[in-house]
């Protein structure tokens, strides 16, 4: 029974030590808008009426690219772009890929783009 | 001085109005195929010495289809993550934003959460920060017989730019009266923002008077920004080369098309950046897009495969739609409401002043050419300057150097009042034909060059 118990409780607190806390360390906008879950934006917030310590975040929209705080004991919604988030949600590079080229005065393209699966998501 | 009706036939008259009907009618498109000929020949070998004041404050972000494959996403994209991408752009804080899409048709499939709405978002936020919007418009009446237009959705949250007009060829009109309304065009649109906070060319005080104005002929650049290879890879990228040198390979590649009908430039003039650049974590590489973008116009437009909104450039070849308007936004800031443009038409007829120019060029020609051969037939001479009349007579260079100044001249008062030039290859070609008997010397021999002497001798005699 004992053995089971502390198999569990190390099983669940490695899990908890694993899992990344990510912060807000700075505010990069002035002001951050305040959004909804959507996206809409309910009020603006100057940055010097913003919390000077870290801000934690509590849940990440990866398909909106927004995060949950908790500002003055109300949970809203910021804009990832707005601020300084450590560890980072996500690490994209520069990608200094090649600059897409003119196509010849004789291309020709006879054809459609169809609808992909994109369009009900 | 003799007048010069009677130098030629009733029949030679007759030819010359028939000429003149053929200019002002243009059958078959000849006569505008040449002046498009001539004006994308002059267009490419102005494109180097074009200057970069424009190119410093204009920017387009180009979604590609290596944007979406490296997102997975699809054309059209989600409203979600094109409200992604909005929203990067806005972090940028540019000065003002024109999205060369056209939201016409809504494919959320009626989901509330994943629709429109959560576009409208994130333009609603550009409202809040200040930072005007425009979506593309084609100034039609949504649902009547068939026409699409931005949906309701949009137009709430965003300014309407008209992309969709007609009977200008390749010129790009200010505004335009649309079944809508009166509409300018983006390039007018974001060039008053620019006016709003730095000095320039006044522009049309409201789209009445934009629309009066004639529509912009875009000079097309060459040189690529200096910032271009900040961000991208243009290892490729034609080295610029002096204006003359260019000037010659040109001509060159004018005259020997067939062979060689390559792009000048394969890159756009304008800074270009990739919606992939816009997704960068790094503080070091925002910092950088920052730059570039902060306070600039900036257009968003997309090349992806098959769908079709290109545009030919004399300099580039085919590029995305978006470099237009990217362009034309360009001339204007160069050189404001002095912009290159053709004259409006006259009294109604399908011919502008610059079709009066032409003709009165070729008639000098034919003039010249008539008494060139009088004088060569032994006529007598027709002004008191016999000597030099018969010493200008004598030889076709100083008619076709006549011909020549006089188009060098009309060139340049032509440029100075911001107007495109005359056919000039139209002119070069056809003044060629005072040379004809030199010509078919020529190519005769020894026999043909007796008459052309002898009769030298008679104007002298």
């Amino acid at each position: 029974m004992n053995r089971s118990l502390i198999v569990l409780l190390t099983a669940l607190f490695t899990q908890g030590a694993w899992a990344e806390t990510h912060t807000i360390n700075a505010f990069l906008a002035d002001p951050v808008t305040v959004l909804d879950e959507q996206g809409a934006p309910q009020r603006d917030l100057a940055k010097k009426d913003a919390p000077t310590q870290p801000l934690t975040v509590l849940q990440y929209n990866s398909a909106l690219e927004i995060v949950q705080v908790e500002l003055a004991g109300q949970k809203v919604w910021l804009d990832t772009m707005d601020l300084r988030i450590e560890p980072p949600l996500k690490v994209v590079g520069l990608p200094c890929e090649g600059l897409t080229k003119s196509q010849a005065k004789s291309s020709r393209n006879h054809s459609t783009i169809g609808f992909g699966a994109g369009c009900n998501q | 001085m003799l007048s010069t009706l009677w130098l030629f036939t009733k029949r030679r008259c007759l030819l010359a109005v028939i000429i003149v009907a053929l200019a002002i009618l243009d059958p078959f498109g000849l006569a505008s195929s040449s002046d498009k000929a001539s004006a994308q020949w002059l267009n490419r070998m102005l494109s180097s010495s074009y200057p970069s004041v424009g190119q410093q404050h204009v920017a387009v972000v180009l979604i590609d289809d290596d944007y979406l494959m490296r997102n997975g996403t699809s054309w059209p994209m989600p409203y979600g993550e094109q409200s992604k991408l909005f929203k990067r752009l806005l972090a940028y804080k540019p000065q003002a934003v024109f999205a060369d899409l056209l939201y016409s048709h809504d494919h959320s499939l009626g989901d509330p959460t994943r629709g429109s709405q959560l576009l409208a978002n994130v333009f609603e936020r550009y409202q809040r920060q200040g930072i005007p919007l425009w979506l593309a418009n084609t100034g039609q009446t949504r649902g009547e017989e068939g026409q699409a237009n931005t949906l309701a959705p949009f137009t709430q949250v965003s300014r309407p730019a008209l992309v969709k007009w007609e009977d200008v060829d390749d010129q790009y009109p200010l505004a335009v009266h649309t079944q809508v309304g009166l509409m300018e065009t983006p390039a007018l649109a974001l060039y008053r923002v620019f006016c709003a906070t730095r000095h320039c060319g006044t522009p049309p005080v409201d789209a009445e008077a934009a629309a009066q104005r004639q529509p912009i002929a875009v000079q097309w650049g060459l040189k690529l920004s200096p910032d271009q290879a900040r961000i991208a890879d243009i290892a490729d990228a034609k080295p610029p080369r002096h204006f003359l040198l260019d000037a010659v390979m040109q001509f060159f590649q004018a005259v020997f098309w067939k062979l060689d009908d390559s792009a000048q430039q394969v890159y756009p003039y304008t800074l270009t950046l990739t919606a992939s650049d816009l997704e960068v974590t790094s503080p070091e590489d925002q910092a950088l897009i920052a730059e570039l973008l902060r306070g600039r116009l900036v257009l968003v437009g997309a090349r992806i495969e098959s769908t079709g909104d290109l545009v030919e450039s004399p300099v580039h070849g085919q590029l995305p739609g978006v470099y237009l308007h990217a362009m034309a936004l360009d001339n204007l800031i160069n050189k404001g409401m002095d912009y290159n443009h053709e004259p409006a038409n006259l009294f109604r007829l399908p011919a502008n002043g610059l079709d009066l120019l032409e003709l009165s060029l070729l008639a000098l020609i034919a003039l010249l050419k008539e008494l060139q051969r009088l004088m060569q037939a032994g006529h007598s001479t027709f002004t008191f300057c016999r000597r030099q009349e018969v010493w200008f007579f004598s030889s076709p260079y100083p008619s076709w150097l006549l011909v020549m100044s006089l188009l060098i001249a009309l060139s340049i008062v032509l440029s100075c009042n911001s107007i495109t030039p005359v056919n000039v290859l139209g002119i070069i070609s056809l003044s060629l034909v005072l040379f004809s008997e030199r010509i078919e010397a020529f190519f005769d021999g020894e026999r043909s060059d007796r008459p052309l002497r002898d009769s030298t001798q008679g104007n002298q005699g």
